[in-house]
């Protein structure tokens, strides 16, 4: 009968009281254990790494990255706008040309002097614009940008001098930066000379065959320097045209604006001619094409070119200085200068 | 005989166990962030900076030149172009946007190639005389380059097949901070 005595009720093995309290406590307590142990691992994480890499990441979308538009460079920053079309800032020429950047994207990204308003400038806002349209966040990073060209010619800063003992991210990348497409035309001596105007003659199609960006002149999206000399000097450039060849037989005769970005004419030491008639003095000078001079049509407001359209430049003398013909900008005659290597460091803290 | 030992009597046994199952599930379910060692990141911006170097190295200044910087280097590959090659290397790596502070990178560059037998042989390009590699913490970039038909100087002679093959060679540059 013992043995059958174990399947009755009795009061060995019973679930007490006081077990019941013990367990509770025990288990809310281990719950907010749980519940915390991530959040007590986090202030473990080291900051720097958080920092490494939003320098790192903000690195890649610098230097391999042309950001959006891939042309921002050209548009009217200090208009409200058109900076809405500037999406995220990016500093190479293309996509696929990683490391190389574009010297007109690099001078408008560090070019962030404050300017009254939004119509006295040509700038970007430190810290806003940096904020949303390259690192993304609304965590209070600070952020400091160096480049500096590896013969020392040029250093371009962004952002505050890092503070002493602070920890920060960092990372430091080797890049390239395309040069200015520049020509040299040489007029011809008044004795064998016929005509008294210099027509240059930029034929898109032909300087947008090459395929690679690092070695394309691209007139709507870079300045081209032309230097003209063994000027007859003194001399008088009576007037500046240029015209787009819209169709064969075609064109229009157009004054370029008077503001930038526009066509103008510097002289020996640099005094600008601001309106024309100009005299000239010296055997040379320039004529200078500004970046988005020629808006491509895939940027807003007044892009009129694309990659088959023809131009024309026209200067007119009171002289004559050349047989009449047409100088043609492309390949043979105009160059791109040895791209610059640089450094560029990226502070996060 | 049928007796009472070895039977569970007592319910806490069975709340002790569940008790033990569930921890065991919450500790192993639990989120856990794991910390990684800084080192790492230090070998990502090493090995970013010298990707970076032979990139630019590998650019071509001008649209007509034959070959870039880097193929120029491993093509001639005489003294003097290993020291162009030291040199920029140096340049690119070590640079810094301060005017005075540099950085100590250090580095050697080996060649490996496919070789007549098909199969990989290696060639030391690069060596510095005055200093060597005694295990610290590196990182090793690598970049492939192609070499057009021509002879190829000072390398062992199982480079090529034919004297005037085309040779693809993956150049490996070992770095390391000083």
């Amino acid at each position: 009968m013992k043995g059958k005595r174990s399947w009755f009720l009795n009061e060995e093995g019973q679930l007490s009281i006081d077990f019941i309290i013990g367990f509770t406590i025990f288990m809310v307590a281990f719950i907010i254990v749980a519940t915390m142990m991530s959040g007590i691992l986090i202030s473990l994480q080291s900051r720097t790494i958080d920092y490494d890499a939003v320098a790192y990441r903000t690195s890649v979308m610098l230097i391999e990255d042309p950001g959006e538009p891939w042309n921002w460079h050209l548009l009217n920053r200090p208009y409200q706008e058109d900076r809405d079309f500037l999406k995220r800032l990016g500093l190479s020429i293309s996509r696929l040309s990683p490391g190389l950047l574009q010297q007109q994207k690099v001078d408008a990204f560090f070019d962030n002097s404050s300017a009254p308003g939004f119509s006295g400038g040509w700038s970007l806002r430190y810290p806003e614009d940096y904020k949303y349209r390259l690192l993304y966040t609304d965590y209070p990073y600070s952020l400091n940008i160096t480049l500096r060209k590896i013969d020392k010619s040029t250093q371009l800063n962004l952002g505050p001098e890092l503070p002493l003992n602070q920890k920060f991210g960092y990372v430091r990348r080797v890049v390239k930066i395309k040069q200015t497409p520049n020509m040299t035309v040489n007029l011809l001596d008044p004795s064998v000379a016929s005509d008294p105007s210099l027509m240059i003659l930029m034929n898109f199609t032909k300087l947008y065959s090459r395929t690679s960006p690092l070695y394309r002149i691209e007139p709507m999206n870079e300045p081209i320097l032309i230097k003209v000399q063994n000027v007859p000097a003194p001399i008088t450039i009576e007037e500046l045209l240029y015209d787009r060849i819209v169709f064969e037989g075609s064109a229009y005769n157009n004054t370029p604006p008077v503001s930038y970005p526009t066509i103008w004419v510097s002289k020996d030491g640099g005094d600008i001619c601001t309106s024309f008639p100009c005299d000239i003095t010296s055997d040379f000078f320039y004529i200078h094409i500004d970046e988005g001079m020629f808006r491509p049509a895939s940027i807003p407001f007044e892009g009129r070119y694309n990659e088959d359209s023809q131009v024309i430049i026209k200067l007119y003398f009171n002289k004559i200085v050349t047989d009449g013909s047409f100088t043609d900008f492309g390949y043979t005659a105009a160059a791109i200068t040895a791209p610059e290597p640089a450094i560029l460091e990226v502070r996060v803290w | 005989m049928v007796d009472d030992g070895g039977q569970l009597y007592t319910i806490e046994g069975i709340s002790a166990g569940i008790l033990m199952l569930v921890t065991a599930y919450l500790v192993i379910s639990s989120t856990t962030v794991l910390t990684p060692q800084d080192v790492h990141i230090t070998d990502v911006q090493l090995e970013q900076l010298g990707n970076d170097a032979l990139a630019m190295l590998d650019t071509r200044d001008y649209y007509d030149d034959p070959r870039s910087p880097l193929q120029e280097y491993i093509f001639q590959n005489d003294t003097i172009n290993k020291e162009y090659f030291a040199e920029n290397f140096t340049l690119y790596c070590n640079s810094t946007t301060n005017a005075v502070k540099k950085d100590k990178l250090r580095f050697n560059a080996t060649i490996h190639y496919i070789n007549s037998m098909n199969k990989v042989s290696s060639y030391v390009y690069y060596k510095p005389d005055d200093y060597d590699y005694y295990r610290e913490n590196a990182v090793k970039v690598s970049r492939w380059i192609y070499l057009e038909k021509g002879p190829l100087n000072d390398y062992p002679s199982d480079i090529r097949t034919g004297p005037n093959d085309p040779k693809m060679v993956l150049m490996e540059v070992l770095l390391w901070r000083a």
